[in-house]
């Protein structure tokens, strides 16, 4: 199931996929209460939490409203404290916060300049055992070296000082280049590992021991055009470090594993449109998840996870996200009054979600699109190769004696245009009286569009799912 | 509601005779934030998911066939089954609360 958190106007809520936005307290009185940070607008970072069964969420709570509009991210120690990197707006500055958790709260300390050198962007954090804090971070130097490297910096006082203060921008673990690095860390063998991304195309890594020493030379991962921030890593109970990457080479998303002695061969992971994959260890079995694209601004979550010597095939998250299991176009006056249009709303084909006889998704009054799953289901995305003018359409759903009429979460729609078409707030606000009914001799959980004013262009699909456009995806630590 | 009280009050516990069991040691239930973007703001969601295996179910209501009725005493508790159980045999289980 799927639980609004909360509406933003940031550019990147949730983030990029190396960086941490969601954590689990895994002791004391308030075990399993989950926290989610996220950039709530342009220069606002702000958390909520919830308990089990996480359906309701506490109002947002600022962190620091002296952010950029970029990505951040945080990491949570053993005794639930959240320790926060992010950039400051304006400056571009490099700021950390650490927010102290007590009595079931997170509140927050004054910020703490890491670096104030240059621009600074990406950030990822981890803390070692014994406190030692690492940041990991893009630096770009201006003009005339106009270059981005991946910088690395530690304190071991809980983030008072870094380094030997702000104007220390820290060690590079790479040299300049042209494009922005991403990195990412992890603890594993007694090392800590610093993977990241240079000049948009080559996945390496460092690494250096915990009990000190300096960074080892790096070592190359995988080398495909475009990966930029698009991969993810973590580590399991058996130290094994693994890493998924989008790889625009292979089509899909990748995966590779390093157990101290080396690193595996490549595992494709999803073949097919791909992007955002998020890496975690249950137990020792890496699962992937990533989004996956089914149209025009459709992508769906999916994941999958290694069963032996390959991954599984990726299955859907939330199957009620996803295509309909039946989607009729009704004419009231043709003489097959239902056209089954099911394969049609599913695919990418321009122009083919029609009834043959108005030649149209609905014209005139009565003519109606029933779209129905075998669960209660929360969206109508729309994409249309013609859009309807002037007419208008009712929204119902089935109640068990009768079609009863309401107005999308989203507004008002009349296929005007693409649109997701959120019915519902989320899938656990679906009407409680909403049940299955039979439509054209198919029992389903149905929702129809109506029309009530005839259009003067009648509107033309060609593609009607339940799928939404997610983005961003951060999966619980631990 | 206090459902810390209402714990301590419940005393409730059993078991299931040749109770059968199919699930996968190995199906997680994961939590994923991830964010939604629409023509206007963007949503921050929570997905929560059993992944990786069969994952069994229990409702409580289809299985609990004979329990406690009341508060156990020093010598001993009351035992019931529920009227659509034609025999009440079960494996007792006894919790030492405090």
């Amino acid at each position: 199931m799927q639980r609004l958190i909360d509406t933003v106007t940031s550019f990147y809520g949730t983030g990029i996929p190396p960086q941490r936005k969601l954590f689990r307290v895994k002791s004391g009185n308030f075990t399993d209460r989950l926290i989610a940070l996220y950039c709530k607008d342009a220069n606002t970072i702000a958390h909520s939490w919830s308990d089990p069964p996480y359906t309701s969420w506490s109002e947002s709570t600022t962190i620091t409203n002296t952010s950029a509009n970029q990505p951040f991210s945080a990491f949570m120690d053993a005794d639930s404290n959240l320790y926060l990197v992010f950039t400051a707006q304006t400056n571009m500055d490099l700021e950390f916060v650490k927010l102290t958790f007590s009595a079931g709260e997170w509140s927050g300390g004054s910020p703490v300049t890491i670096c104030d050198q240059q621009d600074n962007y990406y950030p990822v954090i981890i803390g070692e055992e014994g406190g030692k804090l690492w940041v990991a971070w893009s630096y770009f130097v201006a003009p005339p070296d106009a270059s981005y490297y991946l910088q690395v910096k530690s304190s071991i006082d809980d983030g008072l000082t870094w380094g030997e203060g702000p104007n220390d921008p820290g060690e590079a673990l790479t040299s300049g280049y042209a494009y922005p690095c991403y990195g990412s860390l992890v603890i594993a063998l007694n090392k800590l590992f610093c993977i990241y991304t240079y000049n948009r195309s080559n996945l390496a890594y460092r690494c250096r021991p915990l009990t000190g020493g300096s960074w080892e030379d790096e070592v190359g991962i995988y080398m495909s055009s475009y990966i930029d921030e698009e991969f993810s890593s973590d580590s399991s109970p058996e130290n094994r470090v693994g890493v998924a990457f989008k790889a625009p080479t292979v089509g899909g998303i990748c995966f590779k594993e390093y157990d101290g002695g080396g690193w595996s061969g490549l595992h494709l992971v999803e073949f097919e449109d791909s992007a955002s994959p998020s890496l975690r260890y249950f137990g020792v079995t890496p699962y992937v998840f990533f989004t996956k694209n089914y149209g025009i601004l459709q992508d769906r979550l999916h994941y999958a996870y290694k069963s032996g010597d390959s991954f599984s095939s990726s299955e859907p998250l939330e199957t009620a996200l996803g295509l309909f299991d039946k989607v009729f176009c009704y004419d009231d006056d043709a003489s097959s009054k239902y056209e089954d249009r099911t394969t049609e709303a599913g695919d990418t084909t321009s122009a083919d979600v029609y009834h043959p006889t108005s030649g149209a998704l609905v014209k005139d009054v009565n003519d109606t699109l029933y779209v129905g799953m075998e669960e209660p289901f929360s969206v109508v995305h729309a994409i249309l190769s013609t859009g309807g003018t002037v007419g208008t359409v009712e929204w119902h759903y089935w109640n068990g004696s009768s079609w009863k009429d309401f107005t999308p979460y989203s507004g008002a729609y009349h296929f005007t245009g693409n649109s997701i078409v959120y019915l519902w707030e989320d899938l656990y606000s679906c009407p409680s009286d909403w049940q299955t009914g039979s439509v054209n001799g198919e029992t389903r959980y149905w929702v129809r569009a109506k029309t009530a004013t005839p259009f003067d262009v009648a509107p033309v699909g060609s593609q009607i799912t339940a799928i939404s456009d997610a983005d961003y995806i951060n999966v619980v630590d631990g | 509601m206090n459902i810390t009280l209402d714990y301590l009050r419940g005393h409730r516990s059993w078991l299931v005779r040749n109770f059968r069991v199919w699930g996968d040691y190995f199906s997680v239930e994961a939590s994923i934030i991830f964010t939604e973007s629409t023509s206007g703001a963007k949503r921050i969601l929570l997905g929560r998911a059993f992944l990786g295996g069969l994952n069994q179910e229990v409702t409580f209501s289809d299985e609990v066939r004979c329990f406690q009725v009341g508060s156990e005493n020093s010598s001993g508790f009351r035992i019931a089954k529920d009227e659509a159980s034609k025999t009440g045999l079960v494996d007792l289980w006894i919790v030492e609360m405090s």
